[in-house]
């Protein structure tokens, strides 16, 4: 029941009209998650009517995120409760709890269906948020993460249909047991891969994640954290399939976690030796290592994947943890943020090339009409030309007598007698 | 009591009762129109008697004054004769009933007895047995048809009624010689005792017989007004009055086009079994359907787009000739659905036009302002009586097109279906043109006078009929195909 | 007749005679109006549902009338004929509900209502139709019905409207007319039996029966809007709201895909028809179609043009599920016919309602309308999201069974298609999402109606006697939320019993599996 509870509760509470109405409705939300993750006991429900056959289960593993996400929420909550005068902040609340609506749900659910459909919840939801109430830095980095999630959920879709071409079962263990034996789990590789580390802003993707850190307040970053960034890492664990050919991909995505770190540290470095002192730009960098750090061992494991089951289950705790310090980080290091560097190109690359794209469509639109307009006027030409013609032709007094004259009408009569008599020997 | 009403004359009923009409209009003129209108409808009953008779007995057949063939006039009815009486009967009520609020005293007293005569006519020619009864029966259907034309007397009215006049006896002339030539050749005038005699003659077949087929088709064609003998019929619509041209268009084309499927298929039927004048006759009507429809197109005036629109039709009617020479009845059918669906459909159109011209004054098209609102039954008669005409389901028209478009693919005369569509897709452009504006606001508005209930009841029950025809295929089927006239083997007759 | 044999026809009279009555009423005889609709609406709900419990009882519910010597008019009620007449019946009512709100104090709504209720008539009997003549007769009797919808405003524009849209649709009945007959001439029946009635058909025949089919594609494409014959659509928005909504998001345009299905599975057969080779041109026709109208819809201001090339995209995923042949691809086509209703008729709701209390037509003067009418933005938000293919909205459902059908039969490009369609719905959609909800209103709105209830005025229209608190009239409020929820319930509840998904699951065994 209480699993019901922490999902529906704040759905029920993101209507408007419903929050408006409740004192501190964001603390309100997570008291259902707190209380399971207090009471140490499993449970799990199979829904079998709602989609594909879901279910919601809470276990051990589990519950070390729900800990950290209830923790973190508590706080993003807390720091908001003075800025809560502000207008539209109704709406910013909706979405506020869509987001924790889809992260818990997210969280809860046992099966993929059940875990994409929560996840794009969430995603949608917190787009939302960063537009609603960001300045100009903020909204840009939103539209970021919209494209990104765009293209992460397609990669997903196309997952989860091979899943269904295999199999009918959609349970994380089942699903990732059969993919691993596949003929198509290469393909559904790539697309986990690219989906979710599209989600999670993990090395090379990054540059969402750096836009949002660096223009966000402080409530949204925690958000963040608490909900799409871990969701998609904890995705990332559990879609996997684990294989042994999947040689080169383990190289590579080791090459890219050390890459990530490396990457990282520098940045970190030069922002402290030149003293430009920002701090949560850095925290960025750190969760960026801290990706990377997965990635490498995401990429270790699909080497051996015999380590995988072996030490999978640290990795729960260890997600947790690092969510719950980065927190504290972000909490303690004060609400002085930088404007956008010169250096963050890539954001703005990416924002080019969009407007690229449409300039180039819309020429050619352009150029559609016009050609499409010739066609027309030529058309019209041509047909006005051929009906000039024959009003011409059919209006002229001089044909008209010439075909209601009498001679010729009874020429005409007497030709077809004869024809008719010819034609009927 | 049932069997007393069967076994009454009614085909000479028929015929009497209708001359007895006219001359009654004619000597009481004030009462003229209660008498046409009861003649009317007892000319519908005898057509029920008749019917009945038929379905008891088979075909009919009886001479006049007890004198048989060949010397005597002999009465025969079957399917395609009940059929067209029917036709007859109910159209000619409609007008009737159309007619008594249409026309102002001084017209009327001159309409009802000439209307009379025709349907008079119309009935006899239907009913007869012999090419000269026929010649008789087609001569005064003209002459009363021209009268008809010529009521208003305006100037249009007369130089177009002149025009048909001419056309009609030239035509008249032409079948007149035919019937000489025939009976020069085989001694007898009825059509039974001729078409024996031709089945026996026609490998020796002189050239009086192929003249007598030559000028009597030719004759009837003009008579029909197929392309390209069209000429005298949109002059005659332009300036009739509205119930006129309903008659016209609905009615007295039909009557010679009959005459010509009879003798077509009974009487010179060993002649016309090749395949040359067929196509021919064939040709003509495809010709017909893209020229009347596409002048139908062109028309700003509403009564003489419908009078192309019957020039097109008659086309569709001539594509029985092509169709039926071999195995065809079920072109045979689909003809005699298409003449009867026509004749209400066109008749209904021709009518409600006329309440258009009563209400704005005019009949242009294009300023035809907002008429779906103000002259709601009109304006549904009209749409439900194009619908027929383009062939759209629910229609007796579809049921028609239908079944020449089966006969058609059937032998593979796959020209013939492209012209049947074609024509349809026209009919549709004219059609919808009207209907379109008749939506829309006209420019200038004209002051509305009022229309008559009875006036527009009578469109839009014709138009009804129309659609109701779409439902009605099996029992007016079963109805056609009564037994024929003749012992030879007339191709589905 | 046994009562069963009169039921069918029943359902098509519950709307037939209150319309024909409607018709001679009175413009200002309201109530009786309404309650006439109303009573034809809910009477046919009624009826419908009796025949679904009936047939899941295991009766039979035929009516056979003769109509031409050795052709009937039948109309049966099978299951893919139960799934189109249920949702035609289901939608009508909201519809009706909605046109009374819409089209308060307009001219001449005796004569919309009228026609309205011929439309319906026409669209059910298209449903029940258990021969390809009484298709055609109802399928001509649609087209017949919906011009005068189109020109009811009665200005020259819908004139023109009227004629671009008979022009394509009278030439596609044509069309449709010939292959109709040919194919009557060469197998001499026309009943539509699962697995098609062609198999003993000689060899011989095989070229005239591909172009028979391509005939019958052709005149039942022009009303599925399948490219190049969907120039109509875009047109025939000139009509008022509950006409696009329910004529071209559902009954017209829904008409025209039910058509093809109805060709590919129970006349020509679903394997025949790939043996002869037909289903895949009309595949890449379909798919063009899809990419196509997707990208002309980018590039529309008018938010009804913009929903009018979505549909013409999303139609053609009908097609193309029909013609990918194989069961599951059945599933997601057969119930993309469902999904897609529900969810453009919502959109469409939320169009009008812009349209009659705001004055906006247009995009771009849709800036912060998510404050002034959340409830309706909330019901399109969940009508785009489910274009986009968002789970989980019921267009997630039928996209994901085209896909995995795409995927069974092995035709993988299929996917980059839905792939492709998915991204370009996006394009559209969220723009119109981002500018409802997270950009400032404007000053004013475009014309503003004013609450008719809030007592008399004479004269001044200004600021006091607006809607106050209240977004709209509830009639036209209440539809759209209505169609949102069931968009939202076919796709949360699938695995029901009853629901879509289930039914079409049903059809595909029988064109498929059965013997």
């Amino acid at each position: 029941m209480t699993l019901w509870m922490a999902v529906i509760w704040p759905l029920l509470l993101s209507i408007p009209s419903l929050h408006n109405r409740l004192p501190w409705p964001r603390h309100l939300a997570i008291i259902p998650a707190a209380v399971l993750t207090v009471i140490p006991v499993d449970a799990s429900i199979n829904i079998a009517w709602l989609l594909y056959g879901t279910g919601f289960a809470i276990d051990g593993n589990i519950r070390w995120i729900l800990g950290a996400f209830v923790v973190i929420w508590f706080a993003a909550a807390t720091i908001t409760l003075p800025s809560k005068d502000k207008p539209s902040s109704s709406y910013s609340t909706t979405l506020y709890l869509l987001t924790l609506t889809g992260s818990v749900g997210t969280l809860l659910t046992t099966d993929l269906v059940g875990f994409f459909s929560f996840s794009t919840l969430m995603g949608y939801s917190f787009y939302g948020f960063l537009i609603l109430n960001g300045d100009k830095a903020q909204q840009r980095a939103g539209r970021l993460y919209l494209y990104f999630l765009i293209v992460a959920d397609l990669a997903l879709f196309e997952a989860l249909l091979l899943v269904a071409f295999t199999t009918q079962h959609f349970q994380y263990e089942i699903a990732r047991q059969v993919m691993s034996d596949s003929s198509s789990s290469p393909v559904y590789l790539y697309m986990v891969l690219l989906g979710f580390a599209l989600k999670a802003g993990i090395w090379p993707f990054y540059f969402w994640l750096t836009a949002v850190f660096n223009s966000g307040s402080r409530s949204t970053v925690l958000l963040l954290l608490a909900g799409p960034m871990t969701m998609s890492l904890l995705g990332l664990l559990r879609w996997l399939p684990v294989r042994e050919d999947f040689y080169i991909i383990g190289i590579i995505m080791q090459l890219l976690g050390v890459a990530a770190i490396l990457h990282a540290t520098l940045r970190v470095v030069t922002l402290i030796l030149f003293n430009q002192g920002m701090a949560r730009f850095s925290t960025a960098w750190f969760v960026i290592s801290f990706t990377g750090l997965l990635s490498l061992a995401l990429g270790t494991a699909l080497l051996n994947p015999f380590l995988w089951q072996q030490y999978s289950h640290i990795v729960y705790p260890l997600i947790a943890a690092f969510s719950v310090s980065l927190s504290i980080l972000i909490l303690t290091t004060g609400k002085t943020h930088r404007k956008p560097a010169s250096t963050d190109r890539a954001p703005v690359l990416i924002i080019n090339i969009s407007h690229e794209l449409k300039k180039w469509i819309q020429a050619t639109q352009q150029l559609a009409t016009y050609l499409k307009l010739r066609a027309k006027t030529l058309w019209n030409k041509s047909g006005s030309f051929v009906i000039r013609r024959y009003q011409h032709v059919s209006n002229d007094q001089k044909i008209k007598s010439f075909v209601t004259d009498w001679k010729i009408n009874i020429t005409l009569f007497l030709i077809l007698g004869l024809a008719l008599a010819w034609l009927a020997r | 009591m049932q069997n007393a009403f069967i076994e009454l004359p009614w085909a000479v009923a028929l015929i009497l009762l209708p001359l007895a009409g006219a001359m009654g209009c004619f000597l009481f003129p004030r009462i003229s129109r209660t008498l046409g209108l009861m003649t009317s409808f007892s000319i519908v009953v005898s057509v029920v008697g008749l019917g009945w008779q038929l379905l008891e007995h088979g075909s009919y057949r009886h001479a006049v004054g007890g004198w048989g063939a060949p010397l005597g006039i002999e009465l025969v009815a079957d399917g395609l004769s009940l059929l067209m009486l029917t036709t007859t009967a109910i159209v000619g009520f409609a007008i009737s009933v159309y007619s008594t609020t249409y026309f102002k005293p001084a017209l009327a007293v001159r309409f009802w007895p000439i209307w009379m005569c025709l349907l008079a006519a119309l009935n006899a020619l239907f009913l007869s047995a012999d090419i000269f009864n026929l010649y008789v029966t087609l001569e005064l259907l003209g002459l009363s048809a021209v009268a008809l034309t010529a009521l208003t007397g305006s100037k249009e009215a007369l130089s177009g009624a002149m025009r048909y006049l001419l056309a009609t006896l030239l035509a008249s002339l032409a079948y007149l010689l035919g019937v000489a030539l025939l009976y020069h050749s085989f001694g007898s005038v009825d059509i039974a005792v001729l078409a024996q005699q031709m089945q026996a003659a026609s490998p020796y077949a002189s050239g009086a017989i192929w003249a007598a087929l030559g000028l009597m088709a030719a004759g009837l064609m003009l008579k029909s007004a197929v392309f390209p003998l069209h000429f005298w019929l949109p002059p005659a619509h332009g300036s009739a009055p509205a119930p006129v041209s309903a008659l016209l268009s609905a009615l007295v084309v039909k009557a010679s086009f009959y005459i010509l499927l009879r003798l077509w298929f009974t009487l010179f039927e060993p002649l016309v079994n090749g395949e040359a004048i067929n196509t021919l006759l064939g040709l003509l009507g495809c010709a017909a359907i893209l020229w009347g429809s596409v002048q139908a197109l062109r028309q700003t005036r509403l009564k003489l787009l419908i009078a192309y629109s019957t020039v097109a039709q008659i086309g569709y009617l001539f594509l029985v000739f092509p169709l039926a020479a071999s195995m065809g009845s079920i072109a045979w059918n689909g003809v005699a659905y298409l003449i009867i669906s026509h004749a209400l459909a066109k008749s209904a159109m021709f009518l409600s036009a006329g309440n258009l011209l009563c209400f704005g004054g005019h009949d242009r098209i294009a300023d035809l302002d907002r008429v779906v609102q103000r002259l709601p039954l009109t304006a549904a008669a009209f749409a439900l009586a194009g619908v027929s005409i383009m062939g759209l389901p629910p229609s007796g028209g579809f049921i028609g097109k239908w079944l020449l478009l089966e006969a058609a693919i059937i032998q593979g005369r796959w020209d013939l279906v492209a012209v049947m569509i074609l024509g349809g897709l026209l009919a549709a452009a004219y059609i919808f043109k009207v209907i379109g504006h008749t939506f829309t606001q006209a420019p200038v508005t004209h002051e509305a006078q009022s229309v008559s209930a009875s006036m527009q009841w009578s469109a839009l029950l014709l138009a009804i009929g129309a659609m109701l025809l779409g439902f009605l295929s099996l029992p007016v089927l079963s109805l056609l195909n009564i037994s024929d006239i003749t012992a030879t083997s007339g191709v589905g007759l | 007749m046994s009562w069963n044999a009169w039921v069918p026809l029943l359902v098509v009279m519950s709307s037939l005679l209150p319309g024909l009555i409607i018709f001679g009423l009175a413009e200002d005889k309201a109530r009786l109006r309404i309650a006439l609709n109303l009573f034809g609406a809910l009477s046919k709900l009624v009826l419908v549902s009796w025949m679904i419990w009936g047939v899941y009882q295991g009766y039979h519910y035929e009516t056979r009338l003769p109509l031409l010597p050795n052709l009937e008019l039948v109309l049966r009620a099978g299951p893919l004929a139960l799934l189109f007449v249920s949702l035609s019946t289901i939608l009508w009512l909201v519809t009706t509900v909605y046109a009374i709100g819409y089209l308060e104090d307009s001219p001449h709504r005796s004569r919309f209502f009228g026609f309205f209720s011929l439309c319906v008539t026409a669209t059910v009997g298209v449903a029940l139709a258990g021969n390809l003549i009484t298709f055609l007769l109802f399928y001509e009797l649609l087209t017949l019905a919906t011009y005068p919808l189109i020109v009811h405003r009665g200005t020259e524009e819908a004139r023109q409207a009227g004629q671009t849209y008979l022009r394509y649709t009278i030439s596609g009945g044509a069309l449709l007319l010939i292959g109709t007959v040919w194919l009557y001439s060469l197998t001499g029946t026309l009943e539509f039996t699962p697995k098609g009635f062609l198999s003993n058909v000689g060899e011989q025949h095989y070229p005239a029966l591909i172009t028979i089919f391509a005939l019958l594609i052709a005149g039942l494409g022009v009303k599925a809007a399948l490219f190049p014959l969907h120039g109509w659509l875009p047109q025939a928005m000139i009509a008022p709201a509950p006409v696009s909504a329910l004529l071209h998001a559902v009954a017209v345009v829904k008409a025209g895909a039910f058509g093809i299905i109805r060709v590919v599975y129970d006349v020509f057969g679903v394997e025949f028809s790939a043996a002869l080779g037909v289903l895949a041109p009309l595949a890449w026709l379909a798919a063009f179609t899809i990419i196509y109208g997707s990208l002309r819809a980018l590039f529309q201001d008018d938010l009804k043009r913009r929903l009018a090339y979505s549909t013409i995209s999303q139609v053609s995923y009908i097609a193309l599920g029909v013609a990918i042949a194989g069961p599951i691809a059945t599933i997601g086509g057969v119930v993309h016919l469902v999904h897609q209703g529900l969810m453009k008729i919502t959109l469409f709701f939320c169009a009008g309602n812009l349209a009659e209390t705001l004055g906006i037509h247009k995009i771009s003067e849709m800036n912060g309308v998510g404050r002034r009418m959340p409830w309706t933005m909330a019901a399109f938000t969940i009508g785009a999201f489910g274009m986009i293919g968002a789970p989980p909205i019921a267009g997630f459902i039928s996209k994901w069974y085209l896909g995995l059908g795409a995927l069974n039969t092995g035709q993988s490009w299929v996917i980059l298609v839905l792939a492709g369609s998915s991204l370009l719905n996006a394009a559209y959609f969220l723009p119109i999402l981002h500018r409802a909800w997270f950009m400032p209103p404007p000053e004013s709105w475009p014309h503003e109606h004013p609450d008719k209830h809030k007592g008399e005025h004479k004269g001044e229209h200004r600021d006091k006697h607006y809607w106050g608190h209240k977004e709209t009239a509830w009639a036209l409020l209440l539809p759209p939320l209505v169609t949102a929820a069931m968009a939202l319930a076919a796709g949360l509840l699938v695995t029901l019993p009853f629901s879509p998904l289930e039914w079409a699951k049903l059809i595909s065994v029988r064109e498929f599996y059965q013997p």
